[in-house]
C-alpha cells in the first residue's frame, strides 16, 4: 500500500494479572486518510488494539510504526494521535469551549486564535453557539460531538474512535455516521474506528478488519467482507446469512441441501467438506409448479414484514433458510429455492464452523 | 410522603432538645450578667433583722443576685487578653490545617494511584490509631516527648554511642535534655497527629472517584503527568480538600485538651479559657459570650469555604507553580 501512516506489526498483548491473551499477534497497515474499522464481538481485542495505538496499553511484543517510527515507548501525550473515548471522557468541570480548547491550551497557543478554532470546530460538528454550555447540560449525542471536536482541534494525523456511537439512538447514530464520514473526507485525517455494529462498519469504512479472539480473521473492503467472507464466523458476523454445511464435488459444483449446485468457486479439491454462505436476498423462491428441476423444495414457515422487504423462514428438510424478498408468500406455501452460481460463497471449514453451524441449526428448531 | 415525614419527628425533637434549646441558652447566658442587688441591713422595731433595698422596699429575705441583660461581657471579650488568645488559636489552627494538607494530600494521592496495591490496608493503618482513645494517644506523645521521655533517652544513648554526634549536638547548642513539650510546636504536633486522618480521608475519597478515562483523555490531548495533575486531579479534588480543611480547622480552633496536655498550660487557647469559665471561674455568662465569639469565627470561616466551593466559574486549572 502507498502512504502507509500506521503499521501494526505482530502486536501481542498478554495481560499480566491473568495471563489472558487479548491480542495474539496482529498485523495491519493503515494508509493516510483511510477509514479503517476494527469490527468484532466484545472481547475480541479491538479496543485493546486501539488502546495500544493510543498509548494506553503497552503491547507485550510487536511494533507499532507511525510514519516509520516505533511509537510503543512513547507515552500517550507524546503521540500525534487523538482519541474519542467510548464514554467521551469530557471534563465536567470545564464548559464546552474549555473542553475543546484543552489541547491547544496545553500547547500554550494564542487564546484568541484558539477561541476562533473552537468555534470553527463546534460548527463543524454541528454545535455552533454551544461554547458556554456546561457538559452536564448536553445530550449524549451532543457530548459525543464535543468529544470529536476536542480531538479534531489538535489536527491529529490519526484519530482513534472507540465505539463512539454506542450510546446514541438509531436515528442519531445514522446521522452521526454520515457526519463522521464527511469530517473524515474533508479533514484528510486517518480514522481508526472500533465497533461491534456490522452495519455501522459497512456504511462508513474504507476497509474493515473483522476480529475474533485477539486475531484479525479478514481484512478487506466492506464489499469484499460482505460478498466474499473467508470463513463462517465472518459470514455470520456481517449481515444476515444462511450458513450450511456442504461438499465440494469438484471445481464449480457443490452439493448442499440435498442437491447439486453450479458455483464459481474452485481449488477446494474433490469431495471436500466446506461451509456454504448464502445471503438471504440471493435466495430466490419459485412456485412449486415452476418447471425448474434439481432444486431444493421447502415450505414457508414464517413471514415478517421488514419495511423494504419481507423476511421469510423456509424449511428445507432439517434446515431453515432465511430469505429476503419483496414478494411475500404466505405461511405454509410450498416453494422451490434457486440460487445463482455467483451468489454461492464456498468457504473452507474453520475452527469456528462448528459453533456457527450449530447456531444456524438451532434456528431450525 | 406523609409517612416519610413522620420518620423525621424523632430527629426534629432531638434537634430541638439537644441543639436549639442549648444554643438559645448559650445566647441567653452570653448576653446577660449576674448582678448583686445593693441593700442595707437594718434591724426592725421588733428586733428582727431585715434588708432595705435602694428603692426603700424592705424584705425579710437577704436579696439574691439577679440576672440582667448586659453587653458587659462583650466589652470584656474585646480586651486584648482575649483577642490575643483568639488570634493564637486561629494561628495554631491555620498552621495545623496547612501541615495536615501538605502531609495528607500526597498520601491521599498516592493511595488512590492506580498502581497502588491494597490501598484498603494502608487506609486501615491510617484510621486504626483513631480508634484508640484520644487522651491515650495524646498521653503517649507526652511520654515520648517529655524531658525524661523515650525520645530524649534515645538521643542520650546515641550520644554515648557516638561521641562525634554528641560533640556535634553540643556545638549546635543543644542541651543534654531537649525540651520538646510545653510550647506551641508541641501543641501543633499533637493537633496534626490527631487530625491528619480527617484530612486524608475526604481527599482520598474524592480523588479515588475521579474517572480514570478523564486522566487518559488529558494525556491523549497532550497533558504530561504534571499538567494532568494540575488540570484534572487537583481541580477535581478541591471539594475533598475543602471538606478536609473544615474537618481539621474547626476542631483545631475549639480544642482545649491538646493545648492543656501538650502545652502544659503554657500555651492557653481560646478553648482553654472557655473551659475555665465553665469550670474553675464558674462564670457561665462570660464563657457563653466567648463561645458565641468562636462560633461566629467558625461560621464565617465555613461561609467563606462554601463560597469557594460554589464559585460560578469552574476551576480551570489550579496554578501553584
Amino acid at each position: 500500500m502507498d502512504n502507509v501512516i500506521l503499521s501494526i506489526r505482530d502486536v501481542r498483548v498478554v495481560f499480566q494479572d491473568d495471563g489472558f491473551t487479548a491480542l495474539g499477534g496482529v498485523s495491519l497497515d493503515i494508509g493516510e486518510n483511510e477509514f479503517v474499522t476494527l469490527l468484532g464481538p466484545s472481547g475480541c481485542g479491538k479496543t485493546t488494539l486501539l488502546r495500544c495505538i493510543g498509548g494506553f496499553e503497552k503491547p507485550t511484543s510487536g511494533e507499532i510504526l507511525y510514519k516509520g517510527q516505533n511509537i510503543i515507548p512513547l507515552p500517550p501525550y507524546k503521540r500525534a494521535i487523538n482519541t474519542v473515548f467510548q464514554r467521551y471522557a469530557l471534563f465536567p468541570h470545564l464548559n464546552v469551549a474549555q473542553n475543546v480548547a484543552f489541547g491547544p491550551d496545553l500547547r500554550g497557543e494564542d487564546k484568541k486564535k484558539t477561541a476562533g478554532e473552537v468555534s470553527r470546530m463546534l460548527a463543524l460538528v454541528g454545535l455552533a453557539g454551544f461554547e458556554k454550555r456546561k457538559i452536564a447540560s448536553l445530550s449524549g449525542g451532543q457530548q459525543q460531538r464535543v468529544a470529536i471536536a476536542r480531538a479534531l482541534i489538535n489536527k491529529p494525523d490519526v484519530l482513534l474512535l472507540d465505539e463512539p456511537l454506542g450510546a446514541l439512538d438509531l436515528k442519531l447514530r445514522r446521522e452521526m455516521q454520515l457526519e463522521l464520514k464527511r469530517i473524515q473526507r474533508e479533514s484528510g485525517i486517518t480514522f481508526i474506528f472500533v465497533t461491534h455494529d456490522q452495519e455501522e462498519a459497512l456504511t462508513m469504512s474504507d476497509r474493515i478488519a473483522v476480529m475474533r479472539a485477539g486475531e484479525i480473521l479478514q481484512l478487506g473492503t466492506p464489499e469484499d467482507i460482505y460478498n466474499e467472507p473467508q470463513n463462517a464466523f465472518v459470514a455470520d458476523f456481517i449481515g444476515d446469512s444462511d450458513i450450511l454445511s456442504g461438499t465440494m464435488i469438484r471445481d464449480g459444483l457443490v452439493h448442499f441441501l440435498g442437491c447439486d449446485f453450479r458455483c464459481v468457486d474452485s481449488g477446494f479439491g474433490e469431495n471436500a467438506e466446506v461451509d456454504i454462505v448464502l445471503r438471504p436476498e440471493d435466495v430466490k423462491l419459485k412456485p412449486i409448479d415452476d418447471p425448474v428441476a434439481g432444486v431444493p423444495q421447502g415450505v414457508v414457515e414464517s413471514l415478517l414484514f421488514k419495511g423494504v422487504h419481507y423476511e421469510m423462514k423456509v424449511r428445507v428438510g432439517e434446515s431453515v433458510l432465511l430469505v429476503h424478498s419483496t414478494h411475500a408468500r404466505s405461511v405454509g406455501t410450498p416453494v422451490k429455492l434457486t440460487v445463482a452460481p455467483e451468489d454461492i460463497q464456498v468457504m473452507h471449514k474453520s475452527d469456528c464452523s462448528t459453533d456457527v453451524l450449530k447456531k444456524h441449526a438451532d434456528r431450525a428448531k | 410522603m406523609k409517612k416519610n415525614k413522620a420518620l423525621l419527628v424523632p430527629f426534629v425533637l432531638w434537634a430541638a432538645i439537644f441543639i436549639v434549646v442549648p444554643l438559645m441558652l448559650i445566647v441567653w447566658y452570653g448576653v446577660t450578667v449576674e448582678e448583686s442587688i445593693p441593700y442595707t441591713e437594718i434591724v426592725l422595731e421588733d428586733g428582727t433583722a431585715a434588708f432595705e433595698l435602694t428603692d426603700g422596699t424592705v424584705t425579710a429575705e437577704r436579696p439574691q443576685k439577679r440576672t440582667v441583660v448586659s453587653l458587659a461581657n462583650f466589652r470584656r471579650m474585646l480586651e486584648p487578653t482575649y483577642l490575643k488568645l483568639l488570634l493564637r488559636s486561629l494561628k495554631i489552627a491555620v498552621i495545623t490545617t496547612l501541615i495536615c494538607l501538605l502531609l495528607g494530600y500526597p498520601v491521599a494521592l498516592i493511595l488512590s494511584g492506580k498502581d497502588f496495591r491494597r490501598p484498603g490496608l494502608w487506609l486501615m493503618l491510617i484510621i486504626l490509631p483513631m480508634w484508640m482513645n484520644f487522651l491515650l494517644r495524646t498521653y503517649s506523645w507526652m511520654s515520648i516527648l517529655e524531658n525524661s521521655g523515650i525520645l530524649n533517652s534515645w538521643i542520650s544513648s546515641l550520644r554515648e554511642m557516638f561521641p562525634a554526634f554528641d560533640e556535634f549536638l553540643t556545638q549546635m547548642g543543644v542541651g543534654k535534655k531537649i525540651i520538646f513539650l510545653y510550647n506551641e510546636k508541641a501543641v501543633i504536633l499533637g493537633m496534626v497527629y490527631n487530625y491528619l486522618s480527617f484530612m486524608i480521608m475526604p481527599i482520598y475519597t474524592v480523588i479515588e472517584k475521579i474517572d480514570r478515562s478523564l486522566l487518559e483523555a488529558a494525556a491523549d490531548l497532550g497533558a504530561s503527568p504534571r499538567k494532568s495533575f494540575l488540570r484534572v486531579t487537583l481541580p477535581y479534588s478541591l471539594p475533598g480538600v475543602l471538606e478536609g480543611v473544615t474537618m481539621v480547622f474547626v476542631p483545631a480552633v475549639t480544642t482545649f485538651v491538646i493545648s492543656q496536655l501538650m502545652g502544659g498550660g503554657k500555651v492557653p487557647l481560646i478553648g482553654d479559657i472557655i473551659q475555665n469559665q465553665f469550670g474553675k471561674s464558674s462564670d457561665w455568662h462570660f464563657g457563653s459570650t466567648l463561645s458565641l465569639l468562636v462560633m461566629v469565627v467558625v461560621l464565617a470561616f465555613m461561609g467563606t469555604l462554601n463560597r469557594i466551593d460554589k464559585e460560578e466559574e469552574p476551576v480551570k486549572e489550579v496554578r501553584i507553580l
